[in-house]
């Protein structure tokens, strides 16, 4: 046990002036850990009691500590039955000290605030614009708040001043925000002036309220754009100055043809994420169908990722990703999260997918991740020259993750229509057609040398849940496969929830 | 095949698969094809790079981690079986292992060495975090009266 007493010192330094911990076992002086070290171990503790008991051990780890502990802040505004008032509830206790404004050690704590999130978004009515405002000026508090979401809340013009006086904002989010009436495009102006955003997340707001926003993007050094607004786009793809933005990620939006505009403006871009982007009105019309959902008919323009140099990262369902045309520079492609139709159009959607010009019109030369993968890839569309030479097509891929969607079999004597029923997916049902779709991957894709980490994952398209497969179906048939035959690297494999590997 | 010689003049033979699983090591053999020198590790104790070596061995021919690796991998961030049962093993000699394999770039043993430190700080008080790290206390007592108020401001409503 240690019998080492703190310093007698009534010095409070600043926890700034660390230095590397002293160790010592009994007389023995051991050698120092590296900071790095401490560092790393610490960054694997999330436990706030842990946390709250390694501030305590030394200088420096009080000095990474506390930063931790105070590093988020939530703020609830609250309508108090008893006093008929708003008032503000916020999330650690620290907000409560700091709103009375006494302490100068809460108000010094302050220093470690860096994301705050004021949201109403659990009670049913909204609060008054002046408790948002009085919300927001504590934030005034916290010199290093660098980044703010605001959900559920009226916003005036005294709101937005607040917060373009929050001098370290490089990250701002609004969902489902409304601008009061007070607010003119001036005063969107004069935010965009006085902030130095990095990154601006849009979204579930009206759209025409969004729009107001555009001084921001042309304003702002912005390198990371989230919206959920069609018109926002439209703002973007207008012949003004367009941001580097280097990562985007666009929901709902419409359509295609705005949003490939949009893209050939932005060369900058490092990651896309494309979710929910509706065919062009001029596809729809031949259809009549949903704008979100692809119709069953061929679209006459596709996107050369060529153009977009700088993307490393390719986020969208398959129906979007396969009218993007290779060749290309990317290191990660996710076919996902898909947004399914009605299970009777993921056919017409595997149709449009025949051409594969992503994939094949030339080599995926960066290319180490391929995740979500729809399982028809196993096989068909597959044209018979692929066979047996994926390698050559992705001589760099390292993990490949393949999403098998399934759904109950209709049954013969029922009226019901299949996408509603709440019969219970039973795996074994399965087992042959797993069984078949593994033997064609093989013939497929192996043998593969760069290959590392390979993963079916089963889903009930129904409910978007993963389904687990029997382990002991799996450990019978997998051995025969002779997986390191093909894939001689392979460290990792699972299917069907179920790890092999 | 290639030596070491341990930090108290100690020799250890293995492969060049085994070594190169350190980048440090990597890096010194790619210009090294006699294996006649011994290659000197004056930071890193016989009873620590046995242990490493062992580690190294176990995990010939799996792929190298990459390094800053995204934050997507499908595998989950967990530790294996093996490595559990060998730095469980070894945790009177944790530290000294994870600072070797600091030293030699080892970033799968690095990252196996932090994540097990960092299990057995859960549950800990201050006091015996202190006895895990034998850290001697610098804090005043004003200071520590400090951090105790402010974690008391930390907790959830």
């Amino acid at each position: 046990m240690y019998t080492d007493l703190p310093l007698e010192s009534r010095e409070v330094r600043s926890l700034d002036e660390w230095s590397t911990p002293e160790r010592r076992l009994g007389e023995r002086t051991l050698d120092p850990i590296p900071i790095e070290i401490y560092l790393k171990i610490m960054s694997e503790v999330d436990d706030k009691t842990d946390l709250s008991n390694l501030a305590l051990v030394c200088r420096f780890f009080a000095s990474v500590a506390l930063p931790r502990l105070f590093e988020r802040l939530i703020i609830n505004p609250i309508y108090n039955r008893a006093s008929r008032s708003w008032e503000a509830r916020g999330n650690p206790k620290l907000y409560r000290v700091l709103h009375e404004g006494l302490d100068p050690l809460a108000i010094s704590a302050c220093k470690y605030i860096r994301n705050c999130t004021i949201d109403s978004v659990f009670i049913a009515k909204w609060p008054p614009p002046s408790s948002v405002v009085s919300a927001l000026q504590d934030l005034l508090k916290m010199p290093n708040l660098t980044t703010l979401t605001l959900v559920q809340l009226e916003l005036p013009k005294a709101a937005l001043s607040s917060i373009s006086q929050l001098s370290s904002l490089a990250s701002l989010t609004l969902r489902s925000c409304f601008i009061w009436r007070d607010v003119a495009y001036a005063d969107m102006v004069a935010l965009a002036d006085n902030l130095d955003l990095h990154s601006l997340s849009l979204r579930s707001s009206s759209t025409w309220q969004l729009a107001d926003f555009d001084p921001l993007v042309k304003k702002s050094q912005l390198t990371n754009l989230y919206t959920t607004s069609w018109v926002f786009v439209r703002c973007l793809a207008a012949p003004s100055v367009v941001p580097p933005l280097q990562i985007l990620e666009l929901n709902v939006v419409h359509d295609l043809r705005d949003v490939y505009e949009l893209l050939r403006r932005i060369p900058t871009l490092v990651e896309l994420k494309l979710d929910s982007v509706s065919w062009p009105q001029s596809a729809m019309t031949e259809t009549g169908g949903l704008p979100i959902y692809p119709p069953s008919v061929s679209i006459d323009f596709t996107f050369p990722l060529s153009t977009l140099f700088s993307l490393r990262r390719l986020s969208c369902p398959s129906y979007l990703a396969y009218l993007f045309t290779g060749p290309h520079v990317l290191e990660k492609i996710s076919l996902g999260p898909q947004m399914y139709p009605p299970h009777r159009d993921i056919w017409a959607m595997q149709r449009l997918s025949k051409d594969l010009r992503l994939f094949f019109n030339g080599l995926n030369v960066n290319l180490r991740r391929l995740e979500c993968v729809p399982d028809s890839l196993t096989r068909e569309p597959m044209e018979p020259q692929f066979n047996g030479n994926m390698q050559h097509w992705f001589p760099k891929l390292e993990s490949l993750d393949f999403a098998m969607n399934l759904q109950p079999e209709k049954n013969e004597d029922s009226d019901d229509e299949g996408e509603d029923s709440d019969e219970v997916l039973d795996p074994a049902d399965y087992e042959d057609y797993f069984e078949d779709l593994l033997r064609s991957f093989l013939d497929t894709w192996g043998p593969f040398h760069s290959l590392t980490e390979l993963c079916f994952r089963a889903i009930d398209i129904r409910n978007d849940e993963e389904i687990t497969v029997r382990r002991d179906w799996l450990q019978d048939f997998a051995p025969g496969l002779n997986l390191r035959d093909h894939f001689p690297h392979l460290s990792y494999m699972s299917f069907g929830n179920v790890r092999y590997m | 095949m290639f030596t070491l010689l341990s930090e108290d003049g100690i020799s250890f033979q293995a492969e060049r698969d085994v070594l190169e699983r350190s980048v440090l090591l990597k890096n010194m053999l790619e210009d090294v094809q006699d294996s006649s020198n011994s290659i000197p590790l004056p930071n890193v104790a016989s009873a620590v790079l046995e242990k490493v070596l062992h580690f190294c061995e176990h995990h010939r021919g799996d792929p190298l981690p990459v390094p800053e690796e995204d934050e997507t991998r499908m595998r989950k961030i967990v530790i294996e079986d093996w490595d559990y049962d060998f730095i469980s093993a070894n945790c009177d000699i944790v530290f000294e292992i994870i600072m070797a394999a600091n030293y030699l770039d080892i970033k799968d043993l690095l990252d196996l060495g932090c994540k097990y430190v960092a299990s057995l700080i859960k549950g800990k008080s201050t006091e015996q975090i202190r006895e895990l790290f034998h850290i001697v206390n610098d804090l005043t007592p004003e200071e520590e009266e400090k951090i105790k108020k402010e974690n008391q401001w930390a907790e959830a409503v």
